[in-house]
């Protein structure tokens, strides 16, 4: 009986570090890999967009194409979109859309759960992150690790250097890989071609 | 004689210890104790071999060989509400407790892991992109040294500035040559100067709000730790003597 109970004791040791070891999972970010947006543009969104484009299509338009986009159809402006143009959440959405890509959007962040589920079914996420004033900033989620007893790490690509990186779960929710006054209000996900 | 000698040596000892307790305390080197430890015990080397290709290593085996290297550069923030950009930029940046260490291998800069003191602790902001490196090519083709070189953020907005013979120059990060020049930091205050008006739409919701690239971004200057004084003087002293 304790010769059972010892192997029984080694089978749920066994079991449980099977289930927590190494962990990880990135999305290929494809052959066009950085897309960095221009510098001093306020195009991250565009960046984002095209990145999902890419990951789809195997191809999209340039950034100033996606611009042109959100400053010509959308907004009904004339002449080619300035640079020093954001764009919203849903001109955001709207362009993914406009490129036979359907995706879902709120206007909150995405649990640690829902990052892993999306990652999974390689999908990228946009997370926007939204400062007390001012405007706002867009970060490509891509992949995510939870090694054991390391903790939930999440990779992202920067938009601003076209660069990934990776950091703690909590740090990329709370904020705190774009600065201290941000936290991450809206999300792009559930991305899939029409 | 005899007290004259006892004397020097007391004064000596005190000497010594205050430069030592001082030493023992500077940010600088609370950060680099912490990330030589955590590098290591929070796993940060596990996603270097984890997801090489991406950092930037050449191979897994350079990237089993990485280490943090000796020297961090810090991060200066402007206040883009209150920054004057008719003076000199460097001389209005604020030190923050932000520091940018280089991964290393095969004596190369491979990629940067940053650590900041949040909430009074220290923690790894993120490992990734290729700053150190950036800031190592702008001194080189500038012939700077790279302590002249600061790293100076305005919103998201990342310049490496130096002062050579009296005349302020920089460069953005990231860039395609990395030459400093008085242009350079004639275009970046035009774009602070032009991006203030932004920050004029607190009350707009997040479904309202553009996304781009210019946010006050509160950098902290705070480098209040929560951990006391001798708690990091014993930390320092162990870490030196490998205890």
């Amino acid at each position: 009986m304790p010769k059972l109970c010892k192997i029984l004791l080694l089978c749920t040791i066994l079991c449980f570090m099977f289930n927590t070891v190494a962990f990880a999972t990135t999305v290929d970010l494809g052959p066009d890999y950085p897309v960095k947006q221009p510098d001093n543009s306020y195009w991250c969104w565009a960046a984002c967009d095209r990145s999902i484009i890419i990951q789809y299509k195997g191809t999209a338009p340039y950034l100033p194409t996606l611009a042109n986009y959100v400053w010509q159809t959308l907004r009904g402006e004339t002449g080619d979109a300035p640079q020093s143009m954001g764009a919203t959440v849903d001109e955001t959405r709207a362009t993914l859309i406009e490129y036979d890509i359907s995706c879902s959007r709120w206007f909150d962040d995405l649990s640690w759960a829902a990052c892993q589920s999306q990652i999974n079914n390689e999908c990228l996420c946009i997370a926007f992150f939204f400062p007390s004033s001012g405007s706002g900033h867009a970060e490509l989620l891509c992949g995510w690790s939870n090694t054991w007893p390391w903790g939930d790490r999440v990779k992202y690509m920067e938009p601003i250097d076209g660069d990934t990186y990776w950091t703690s779960y909590s740090n990329f929710a709370n904020g705190s890989i774009v600065g201290s006054g941000y936290s991450w209000g809206s999300s792009i996900f559930d991305c899939e071609e029409d | 004689m005899r007290k004259t000698s006892l004397m020097l040596i007391a004064f000596a000892i005190f000497f010594i210890s205050i430069t030592g307790v001082s030493y023992a305390i500077a940010p600088d080197q609370q950060a680099k104790v912490f990330i030589d430890q955590a590098f290591q015990d929070q796993g940060w080397f596990n996603i270097c071999e984890e997801d090489w290709e991406s950092i930037g290593f050449a191979n897994l085996d350079q990237a089993k060989r990485a280490s943090v290297g000796e020297e961090p550069l810090q991060v200066y923030k402007l206040d883009i509400e209150t920054v004057d950009c008719e003076q000199n930029l460097a001389q209005q940046a604020q030190i923050t407790p932000l520091y940018v260490f280089p991964v290393v291998s095969d004596d190369k800069v491979v990629t940067d892991i940053y650590v900041n003191l949040i909430n009074g602790n220290w923690e790894v902001l993120k490992l990734g992109g290729h700053l150190y490196e950036s800031v190592l090519d702008a001194a080189s083709k500038n012939d700077l040294e790279m302590q002249d070189c600061k790293i100076v953020q305005v919103a998201l907005r990342k310049m490496i500035i130096a002062n050579k013979n009296g005349n302020e120059i920089g460069v953005s990060y990231p860039n395609s040559d990395s030459l400093m020049t008085k242009n350079n930091m004639k275009k970046y205050k035009e774009t602070i100067l032009n991006e203030k008006h932004l920050l004029d739409n607190s009350d707009i919701s997040n479904e309202q709000m553009l996304v781009g690239n210019e946010g006050n971004n509160d950098l902290k200057g705070d480098f209040q730790q929560n951990t006391n004084i001798w708690k990091r003087l014993v930390s320092y002293i162990a870490y030196k003597f490998h205890w």
